[in-house]
């Protein structure tokens, strides 16, 4: 499932640029869009505990019901270690909700916001606790 | 007393406040730096601006034209190479704007900060100038440090030009000195003065003042950008991204 919004209406939910500000340390974020924050709701086949981007490769079905494998680009593993994350946030075969920047050109890629777990809880990349 | 002798005692006294303040304190040892500490400000290398201003570089008119070249760049989704973005160390100034924490480790003859980020390692020779025998230019340059008082003071040469000092693309050149004055403001708060004197990038010498927070308790962690990096520069100096297979 995927959805899109323009930034404005998910702005109470996340934290958005400034939450990610501090992460911008290894690349620039141009090629993300930070205005659009898309909703991909998945099954995670793979989590790259990994520098200097941890990445999270999720299949989403699409609007014709094919599976799709987007990769969402996180921080990096020390940052999201002092937040709270482990190597076993994301496991394959979990249902998660993303919320995420996609890239600029389209494809199959992004940058994650924030998650929606199975258990109601959200996890956001500086701190564990819900967003925004 | 007239209008002018009171301005007089009251400039004196206020200059007497002033030096008490900036005397050093006995209770904060040289070796109070050492230990771990964690940035206060963000990674932008200008801390007097907000994300999205220009910051007040003292620029030449050929430098100013250089990073208005770059601004243009990221402006139209094209930004220039950042050189950490292909894994290379951020080099000495823009170490210290870093996320991620460092550790002071002082020896008689050395001392050593050890950087998580990219897992940088600088060495302060604190007995003269710094060998140079590796070949020059280095990302860290060649570093000497001496104590005013409880303030180290560390300069800094021979840095590769290569090396920007944050996303924005702001330039450096061979001609960079790196003066960087660091004394603690309690013995949890370290305060860094870092000077850049460069007469090809600026027309003066720039200041940005930064602080720490001493991390108790806190461990420096892996950091090695190679592992996976699904964000190489591309050959217009764009930033990639390796998607799935």
């Amino acid at each position: 499932m995927l959805r899109r919004f323009p930034r404005i209406q998910v702005a109470l939910l996340a934290t958005g640029l400034l939450a990610a500000l501090p992460i911008a340390a290894h690349h620039s974020f141009a090629i993300f869009n930070r205005d659009v924050q898309v909703t991909l709701t998945g099954t995670v086949k793979e989590f790259q505990w990994t520098n200097p981007h941890v990445f999270i490769q999720l299949v989403v079905k699409n609007a014709e019901g094919v599976d799709e494998e987007w990769s969402i680009e996180g921080a990096s593993p020390n940052m999201l270690f002092r937040s709270g994350w482990t190597n076993q946030s994301f496991k394959p075969g979990d249902k998660v909700t993303l919320v995420v920047n996609p890239l600029r050109d389209g494809t199959h890629g992004a940058n994650f916001v924030f998650a929606e777990l199975p258990d109601g809880k959200t996890l956001g990349q500086l701190n564990s606790r819900a967003p925004g | 007393m007239n209008l002018r002798a009171v301005l007089i005692l009251l400039a004196s006294v206020l200059a007497a406040q002033s030096s008490a303040s900036a005397a050093e304190s006995p209770a904060l040892p040289r070796s109070g730096m050492n230990g771990i500490w964690s940035g206060e400000q963000g990674v932008l290398w200008d801390t007097s601006v907000k994300p999205g201003q220009k910051p007040r570089a003292p620029f030449t008119r050929e430098y100013a034209a250089i990073y208005q070249e770059a601004l243009d760049a990221s402006a139209r989704g094209q930004p220039k190479a950042d050189p950490p973005a292909s894994c290379l160390p951020p080099g000495v100034p823009r170490i210290m704007a870093s996320p991620f924490p460092f550790e002071i480790v002082q020896t008689p003859e050395i001392t050593y900060i050890l950087y998580e980020y990219m897992s940088q390692i600088r060495r302060v020779h604190m007995n003269g100038p710094a060998p140079t025998a590796l070949g020059l230019p280095t990302f860290n340059g060649r570093s000497s440090g001496r104590w005013d008082g409880s303030t180290l003071v560390i300069e800094t040469t021979d840095m590769n030009p290569i090396s920007v000092l944050d996303t924005t693309h702001l330039p450096t050149s061979d001609a960079l000195k790196v003066t960087e004055r660091l004394r603690l403001l309690s013995a949890n708060q370290l305060e860094v003065t870092i000077t850049l004197t460069d007469p090809k990038v600026y027309s003066e010498p720039w200041t940005v003042v930064r602080t720490y927070k001493r991390k108790q308790g806190e461990q420096i962690l892996e950091y090695v950008c190679e592992e996976n990096n699904r964000n190489p520069v591309q050959s217009d100096g764009s930033t990639g991204f390796v998607g799935a297979p």
